[in-house]
């Protein structure tokens, strides 16, 4: 699938049919979802009505890294292949990442503000999200640095997979460190994991939040592909320019 | 290698600017980080770790933003890459004379700091310790960031937003490791920590920082 759709005009046939498609489903899925997460489903026996922010805090977590993951899935194929695409791709991929990753840590805030009465604690699991974030800005700083596209793209890839080592920090610093942090309750398959009431709000906004991403990062991509193929007609048109005799 | 290691260590030896440079800001930082706590002696004490940890850092960044730059422009890099000489070979040797002629006369201050910050001589120990013991990490993310930014003008925000995201754990661990120095001894788990970091950053690094520079040289 990714070499098919390598090719950019083959791309843009593809995200003409697929991006409409991607903004549906995250409308549907916003609505179902919002009205799932604020009205229908019952509030927390310890958390109160403030488990609402989980609806939008966890996804972005969620998304932040996975974002991550993408945008070294991106990097690699930019590493080996040099490809333009996939340049675009890491790039959105990053844009996208930075933007979740400040709402989780937004969030998280206000969530943390209602539940430990604090704002902020140095924990592991608060310091390695925020220092994701910080990733996210130096990655894209090094994209805007250099005068070079291409040697751009090489040294962005290689921060890229520099920071992977975040992602498991990231994952585990609740079991690492016991902080005022909560442990995984998701992924956590011999616990009790969430009630029904609460799981079906929060698989919607999971999938409203992935569904953001794909609309998102192939709009930005498209964007992309388009103002390289103007930067060409652009200098195509200068080279055409003739110098005439008086 | 040993060859270019000893040619590096030459020109520092004959042109000591940048070793100075960085021991001055070192001395500087912590005047001013002095000046800042008011100079009370307790204050002092207890931040003594902080500072000096962040002096070192922060000289680090200034000296090796442009550990490069000199064998760029010469053209220096062009011929021993024309020579066949790896990328990896002249990341390690840049290391080692950065560790020798930066970190090395800073770890060697920092007992006077510690008279300067009013702390015992058994807490000094640990701070050179923890520095000692991180030092891997620290030089092995400096050069990562400046292969990273070889050949650019006005690096030194971008050399800092680069490598301070890896750093952060590094600072973490060596101080909880300087706090429980005292009691446990120099064999505790912040030190472990901050070995296990300095490991996994050598590992990390050292093929990045190669591969940026193979990248510039292209």
């Amino acid at each position: 699938m990714f070499s098919y759709l390598a090719n950019p005009q083959r791309f843009l046939k593809f995200a003409r049919i697929a991006s409409p498609v991607f903004l549906a489903l995250f409308l549907i899925t916003l609505t179902l979802g919002l009205w799932q997460a604020l009205i229908a489903s019952p509030a927390d026996v310890k958390h109160k009505e403030a488990v609402r922010i989980m609806y939008v805090h966890v996804p972005a977590a969620y998304m932040a890294m996975l974002c991550y993951l993408a945008l070294t899935i991106a990097s690699f194929i930019s590493y080996v292949w040099r490809h333009n695409l996939a340049d675009y791709g890491a790039r959105a991929f990053a844009r996208i990442g930075l933007v979740f990753t400040g709402l989780c840590l937004i969030t998280g805030s206000i969530w943390g503000r209602t539940a430990w009465l604090t704002w902020w604690q140095w924990d592991g699991r608060m310091t390695s999200v925020l220092v994701l974030f910080f990733i996210y800005i130096a990655y894209l700083l090094i994209w805007s640095m250099s005068e070079d596209k291409k040697k751009a793209a090489r040294y962005a890839a290689l921060f890229a997979f520099v920071g992977l080592i975040n992602i498991p920090i990231i994952k585990y610093s609740v079991d690492w460190w016991h902080s005022l942090h909560q442990g995984a309750t998701f992924s956590d398959f011999d616990g009790e994991g969430l009630s029904t009431g609460h799981l079906i709000p929060f698989l919607l906004m999971c999938a409203n939040y992935t569904f953001l991403f794909f609309w998102l990062s192939i709009e930005q991509v498209k964007t992309d592909i388009k103002s390289a193929q103007k930067n060409r007609s652009f200098k195509k048109d200068q080279s055409n320019i003739k110098i005439e005799a008086y | 290698m040993s060859a270019m290691l000893f040619r590096d260590l030459r020109i520092v030896y004959r042109d000591p600017r940048g070793w100075l440079a960085s021991l001055i800001f070192f001395a500087l930082f912590l005047s001013i980080f002095a000046i800042a706590l008011d100079g009370e002696p307790e204050r002092l004490a207890e931040n003594a770790a902080s500072a000096i940890w962040l002096g070192t850092i922060f000289s680090l960044m200034i000296s090796f933003e442009n550990i490069f730059d000199r064998d760029i422009q010469t053209g220096h890099f062009e011929q021993l890459s024309l020579s066949g000489i790896n990328a990896l070979s002249i990341v390690v040797s840049k290391m080692i004379t950065g560790f020798i002629t930066i970190l090395l006369p800073i770890l060697i201050v920092i007992p006077l700091a510690g008279i300067l910050f009013n702390t015992e001589p058994a807490a000094s120990a640990g701070i050179m310790m923890s520095v000692l013991f991180g030092a891997p990490a620290l030089i092995a993310y400096s050069i990562l960031s400046a292969a990273l930014l070889a050949g650019q003008r006005n690096t030194g925000f971008l050399m800092i937003l680069i490598s301070l995201p890896f750093i952060v754990p590094v600072i973490i661990f060596a101080l909880s490791g300087v706090a429980s120095y005292a009691e446990v001894g120099f064999w505790n788990t912040g030190f472990q920590a901050l070995c296990g970091i300095s490991i996994i950053a050598l590992t990390i690094s050292i093929p990045a920082a190669a591969a940026a520079l193979s990248t510039h040289l292209e």
